[in-house]
């Protein structure tokens, strides 16, 4: 009998082990395999998009954000009355019958109608009960003040899968931490499609975009624009730029170009309105190169402000050339002060006969001419100082009033800012603070690039510049009341080999108030057709500008006029 | 031989008695998937209305709104200013 039960025992033990050596390789060997199978039949993977990151202004305000929008698809193969489904949706979407009738025929399950679909059209198909029609929730980019600073903005398109891309501008240049990183996650449903109370993958991966904290002033970036519009308009130019920028911290306080576009329909629009000219365009500065090659001579101790130019009782013979004044008036024994307040180009030839080569060549380049400035914008250029074998007499002569040098507006810009600081060149920037997803902010601290003239020269030079504002040119235009220190340029265009005897860039760059300044400012205004002089071109939408932006800060006039 | 008894009944009974607990547990919570796509709903449909206020309100206080509403109510651009307090000159005379 004992041998029975114990071949019984031996048996059920065998099957028991065999059992559990099943389990142990489903549970253990198989576990991944299965689980994944598993996965696939009732659970489905959600691509976590995060939002991209907002820019904004100074004071907080969104210029870039955004929104929600839809895509309308349709299951055709649920749509029994497509006649009437066509006929509906086309007055609502706007789209011609032909089309929609088109892609509600194919043999498919899905069919995108249209993207981009504001909430009150959503809610006007929704009222419908269109059977077969369904909607997706969709981020889209939403710019609140229009095109205000389009070309500073840049704009977001798609990139070669399809996911958005940010060019141009601060959208390009910051577009990792706009994007941030989309993480996936694994949703559980029921055999309904409802989601079961399960566990989500919790580490998806996803991190939210930064939002940039910008140090453009809302109200100063509006104010240039409108009066660089009324600018171009009134003295028929074709375009125009103004850059605005506080000299002691390189933050830019506005950046406004016309022609510009629409950042929402950039697609509509040609693609060399994308890149922004302030940074992208070079040109030849005129005479508002004067104040930073006369820095130079001061700081370097060639000149004094009352040294006497000896060679300006005439046009002055340069290596075959012949350099005359922009109105062809000559001033004998002229001495510093009062060729920046003529604008004398022989004056200035005469400056850099003392400078001579070495020295005017290491001051631009303090200055930060023929360098970028590092400007957090994409697209900025530089057109390098060229070697020194390659200056004849008359490049240098020509290049200390500001022709046959070439610059982009913000070089000018930030060199001038530099005269206004105190001799310090500041780094400018668009970007002053990042927020991070989980809401700290990342400041960036102003940096000082150079330091290419003494606080003394800086001085001096603000104090000849106020100078020529008050007695130059510009003065008709100038605001009463205020210490302005400024530089009127009226520049050829060169064009084939020569210069355009027509046209000009007509520009003025100042600082004010002159002895601590708020801002230092460069207006630009491109082939003006009423004038072809910066004077009385330039220099007025400068003050214009000027006025509404010493009021919005609450500066009263300091002089008694 | 009692103790050795009373300890299994005792496994047995808490492994019959966590498996009935379990076995009620997961029945509660097998439903409240529809909670969860309720909550889903709502939160999104809240999501969604407060993206849309967001939008409005920044569209209202853009400044180029409120300067083509202002120009429309007959705003117009600030003429002449005056200061209240006259510049304090470097030096008086006595």
């Amino acid at each position: 009998m004992s041998w029975r039960f114990k071949f019984t025992f031996g048996v059920i033990l065998l099957l028991f082990f065999l059992v559990i050596s099943r389990l142990f390789y489903w549970q253990f060997v198989k576990a991944a395999e299965l689980s994944a199978l598993g996965q696939l039949q009732y659970g489905s993977t959600v691509k976590l998009t995060p939002q991209r990151g907002e820019i904004r202004m100074s004071d907080g305000f969104p210029v870039a954000t955004n929104k929600i929008s839809y895509l309308v698809f349709a299951n055709p193969k649920e749509i029994s009355k497509k006649e009437e489904t066509t006929l509906a949706l086309s007055g609502i979407l706007d789209m011609d019958q032909a089309s929609i009738s088109a892609d509600l025929s194919l043999d498919k399950y899905w069919v995108a109608l249209k993207t981009g679909i504001d909430q009150p059209t959503k809610d006007k198909i929704d009222k419908l009960n269109l059977a077969g029609i369904g909607f997706e929730k969709q981020y889209s980019r939403f710019y609140p003040e229009a095109s205000m600073a389009a070309q500073l903005l840049g704009f977001v398109g798609k990139d070669e899968n399809g996911d958005d891309q940010g060019y141009f501008g601060l959208e390009g240049y910051y577009d990792r931490l706009l994007k941030g990183k989309a993480g996936t996650a694994i949703q559980v449903h029921d055999a309904m499609g409802r989601p079961i109370l399960s566990k989500i993958n919790e580490n998806s991966g996803e991190i939210e975009g930064s939002n940039l904290i910008l140090s453009i002033d809302r109200s100063i970036q509006f104010l240039a624009e409108e009066k660089l519009k009324e600018g171009i308009e009134k003295y028929g130019a074709q375009s125009g730029m103004v850059g605005v920028m506080d000299p002691k911290t390189g933050k830019i306080l506005a950046m406004a170009s016309f022609p510009s576009f629409d950042p929402r329909d950039f697609q509509d629009y040609p693609e060399t309105l994308y890149k922004d000219p302030f940074i992208s365009d070079l040109y030849e500065p005129g005479s508002t190169f004067k104040p930073i090659v006369m820095s130079a001579a001061l700081n370097d101790k060639v000149i004094t402000p009352t040294t006497q130019c000896t060679i300006c009782s005439g046009p002055v013979p340069v290596g075959g050339y012949s350099i005359h004044t922009w109105n062809d008036k000559y001033y004998p024994n002229i001495n510093m002060i009062e060729v920046i307040q003529h604008s004398d180009n022989t004056g200035m030839v005469f400056v850099s006969q003392k400078l001579g080569l070495d020295k005017m060549l290491k001051g631009l380049a303090s200055f930060g001419i023929g360098d970028t400035t590092g400007v957090d914008l994409q697209g900025e250029v530089s057109s390098p100082l060229k070697p020194k074998n390659d200056w004849y007499a008359v490049d240098v002569a020509t290049s200390a009033f500001g022709q046959g040098i070439s610059v982009t507006p913000i070089e000018i810009l930030d060199a001038i800012g530099a005269i206004a600081n105190g001799g310090k060149r500041m780094e400018p920037h668009v970007v002053s603070g990042v927020e991070a997803p989980d809401g700290s902010v990342v400041g960036i601290s102003p940096r000082v690039i150079d330091n290419p003239i003494t606080p003394e020269t800086a001085k001096v030079m603000t104090e000849i510049m106020v100078n020529a504002v008050n007695k130059g040119e510009a003065q008709w235009a100038r605001l009463k009341g205020y210490r302005i220190a400024g530089k009127t340029g009226t520049a050829s265009i060169p064009i084939a080999g020569h210069y355009d005897p027509t046209q000009t860039i007509a520009s003025f760059v100042g600082f004010a108030p002159a002895d601590n300044p708020k801002f230092v400012m460069l207006v630009i205004i491109n082939r003006p057709t009423s004038s072809i002089y910066g004077a009385e071109t330039a220099a007025p939408v400068f003050f214009d500008i000027a006025k509404g932006i010493l009021t919005y800060y609450g500066i009263a006039p300091t002089v008694q006029e | 031989m009692k103790k050795k008894y009373l300890f299994l009944v005792l496994l047995i009974l808490t492994v019959i008695g966590l498996s009935v607990l379990r076995t009620f547990v997961l029945n509660n919570i097998s439903t409240s998937g529809v909670e969860l796509g309720q909550i889903q709903d709502e939160l999104d449909t809240l999501q969604t209305q407060n993206a849309v206020l967001a939008e409005q309100v920044y569209s209202y206080s853009s400044l180029t709104n409120i300067s083509s509403k202002a120009a429309e109510m007959g705003f117009v651009n600030q003429g002449s200013q005056f200061v209240l307090t006259a510049p304090v000159p470097v030096a008086y005379n006595q």
